[in-house]
């Protein structure tokens, strides 16, 4: 059976992003590993490395290792194929090619760091471009659960969305006013102003703290959400026909599905109608280190 | 939930420290760098405001090292909350006792004012308070019922630092059974207060909040545990996933019994109050900490708690990766103590690293030696030192 690694950031992502490709690809073995997120920040200049790893590198490191050498265990199963996931993040919405542009960027230091010799370097790059693949969460894994009735289900919400009408959830959007009234009157101070501009725009186009509030109850919450509990159920509650039955919506999305499909020459359990996004789905990049990207 | 604590020449905190925890935080820095004096310094100010004033100092540690050696002023200490404030100074007298200098404001009103030494009377609201042996806070709260100062005195009064759990009295001996409803300081109470939260309808959702923390935490471990014990005493089965017959506490892992702890700590702390966690990480694998920090924040948002967890931990720190701000360091670099991350480094530099390497890293946070640190020119590790 073939095997293919999943490197993931997010905790529901880990527990859920297997049962749920497995859904698309039954004849796969999904094998989890979890690392640190790097697109919390924006990505503009990063900080040359100092003393300590840099996330992108820690990620990218992840991602080298896990197809070569590959194996974990002593005479373990190298994985046929590698997929990396990141969540995209409202801080890099508008730029999802600066982001591919660092992950490559890193890869081409990190393996050139990690061996000195050209052939081998070669060896290692090339094992990357015909293996491994980067993709992206659109802004973030909730945002697909508001596709699907079974994944709003799993998570028991108190509240009914309210999203834009016709807005495709990777530009997530909600209208819910009750939702936005409370945030309209927040400044945005210190740190916040750089990481987390707590605008009531931002909180409308973030998923993850509109499910907090639709599962919280409203204002005064009585549930948390938790990624571990209700995260992981609404991920694996999630059908992959809903995410893609409209096709010019969830291209990020369909792109790790077109990617697995067509790296592994396997069918999917379901239509691929739509595009891809071009950023992650398209395979014949000349300057690309990773199969598309 | 926000507040202000500030302490001068408190132990070994030399000099004006302050900070205001808001949520849940942590506080980090090297060992000596004084978290747990500024834990103490929190249990110091409830216990002055609870008890005689000689008592408060002995549960404190005794007269010896009260005032910093460095000290150039009285000890102090103050709690803001929502603008009530409590600010007392201590003056040693020639007894080897303490007098308190207080202060009680509301806003701008001045409620109390004893910045004048050897008062024994005071009038507070038109009454004639005569000093006993503990604070006027206490007195002409007992009088009063001040509602004016009421959110303050529920506050300190919940106020929980938790450190040094007593597990093998746990272990060998269970609880002492009575009615207990919060857990005491090192946390020998931990099976008479689960029991009794089980019992009482009130306490039910705090039962409730510490096993599915546990269940989450231990995943394809823990199932639930059961109570036994006599008149005395209360102990506790615990029992694991797939196996039918419970397990002694003396037997289960310690990380278990710490979770417990912790859950059972947070777990009965009431709407608007403070609990401080020191060295939240003993014994606990990185996935019990991240699953219990989960659901820290889960139950501190619903009840708007501060929960303050000082920690070594780089595991627990990468769970505040992306908020700083609630990152709180007794640095050496800066005079400024406990300083908040977001203060010491740049927010959007510090997005690009795990803070638990940087941490590891001694990027802050860290007592260096002095010729290393002249020499870089700043405190952080190079590669291969």
């Amino acid at each position: 059976m073939t095997l293919v690694r999943l490197i993931m950031t997010g905790k529901a992502e880990f527990q859920g992003m297997g049962v749920f490709l497995a859904k698309v690809f039954p004849n796969v073995t999904f094998e989890m590993e979890l690392v640190d997120s790097f697109t919390s920040a924006r990505i503009q200049e990063i900080p040359r490395p100092g003393s300590a790893p840099l996330l992108i590198d820690k990620f990218v490191d992840g991602v080298i290792a896990a197809i070569d050498p590959g194996r974990k265990k002593p005479g373990g199963r190298v994985p046929d194929y590698v997929v990396s996931i990141d969540d995209l993040e409202l801080l890099n919405l508008d730029q999802p090619n600066v982001v591919t542009n660092a992950v490559r960027e890193t890869i081409r230091r990190r393996v050139r760091a990690k061996w000195p010799s050209l052939e081998r370097q070669s060896r290692c790059f090339e094992l990357l471009r015909e293996r491994a693949s980067f993709h992206f969460l659109c802004p973030m894994l909730e945002s697909y659960f508001y596709t699907c009735p079974s994944s709003l289900e799993a998570m028991d919400l108190q509240l009914q969305p309210d999203l834009v009408p016709g807005q495709d959830v990777e530009d997530f959007e909600t209208r819910d006013p009750s939702y936005l009234l409370r945030f309209n009157a927040l400044p945005a101070t210190g740190a916040d102003q750089v990481l987390r501009p707590q605008t009531s725009t931002w909180f409308a186009k973030h998923p993850k703290e509109y499910l907090k509030y639709l599962i919280g109850g409203g204002l005064a919450a009585t549930r948390i959400y938790r990624e571990t509990e209700q995260g992981a159920a609404a991920l694996r509650a999630l059908i992959p026909a809903n995410a893609l039955a409209i096709a010019n919506h969830c291209r990020f999305l369909r792109s790790l599905i077109h990617d697995l499909a067509d790296a592994l020459n396997v069918s999917p359990t379901v239509e691929l109608v739509g595009e891809s996004h071009p950023e992650t789905g398209v395979y014949s990049r000349p300057n690309r280190l990773l199969r598309n990207i | 939930m926000q507040f202000l604590f500030a302490c001068r020449d408190y132990r070994g905190l030399a000099g004006y420290v302050d900070f205001k925890p808001d949520g849940v935080c942590v506080l980090v820095g090297a060992n000596g760098s004084g978290k747990s004096t500024l834990l103490s310094a929190l249990e110091f100010l409830k216990n002055l405001f609870q008890r005689t004033t000689q008592s408060a100092v002995a549960l404190d540690g005794g007269h010896w090292g009260l005032v910093n050696f460095k000290a150039t002023d009285k000890p102090l200490l103050l709690v803001n909350l929502a603008d009530q404030q409590w600010d007392l100074e201590l003056s040693p007298d020639s007894f080897g006792s303490y007098s308190l200098y207080e202060h009680i404001r509301n806003g701008s009103e001045e409620l109390l004012d004893l910045a004048v030494s050897n008062v024994s009377r005071m009038s507070y609201h038109g009454t004639e308070l005569t000093r006993g042996e503990g604070s006027f806070f206490k007195l002409a709260w007992d009088l009063h019922q001040d509602t004016a100062i009421a959110d303050l005195v529920n506050f300190i009064q919940n106020i929980r630092t938790y450190r040094h759990y007593r597990l093998s009295q746990l272990r060998d001996h269970g609880s002492r059974a009575d009615s207990g409803l919060r857990l005491t300081r090192e946390g020998e109470n931990l099976f008479t207060v689960l029991r009794n939260w089980r019992d009482q309808r009130a306490f039910r959702p705090s039962y409730d909040f510490v096993i599915e923390s546990l269940r989450a935490a231990f995943p394809d471990f823990f199932e639930d545990f059961e109570f036994y014990g006599d008149a005395q005493t209360v102990r506790t089965k615990v029992y694991l996933k797939g196996i039918p017959e419970a397990m002694p506490v003396s037997l289960i892992p310690d990380g278990l019994l710490v979770a417990m702890l912790h859950l059972a700590a947070i777990g009965g702390s009431p709407s608007r109050s403070f609990v401080a966690i020191d060295d939240f990480e003993n014994y606990l694998h990185p996935f019990a900490i991240r699953s219990l920090i989960e659901s820290i924040r889960g139950i501190a948002a619903l009840r708007d708690l501060c929960v303050l967890i000082a920690t070594h931990s780089p595991v627990v720190l990468d769970e505040f990766r992306t908020e700083p701000e609630r990152v709180f360091v007794m640095d050496f670099e800066t005079p400024n103590k406990p300083i908040q991350l977001n203060h010491l480094r740049d927010p959007e530099w510090l997005s690009h690293f795990s803070l638990g390497d940087l941490y590891s890293k001694l990027e802050f946070g860290a007592r260096l030696p002095r010729a290393e640190a002249s020499e870089t020119g700043d405190s952080t590790m190079r590669n291969g030192t």
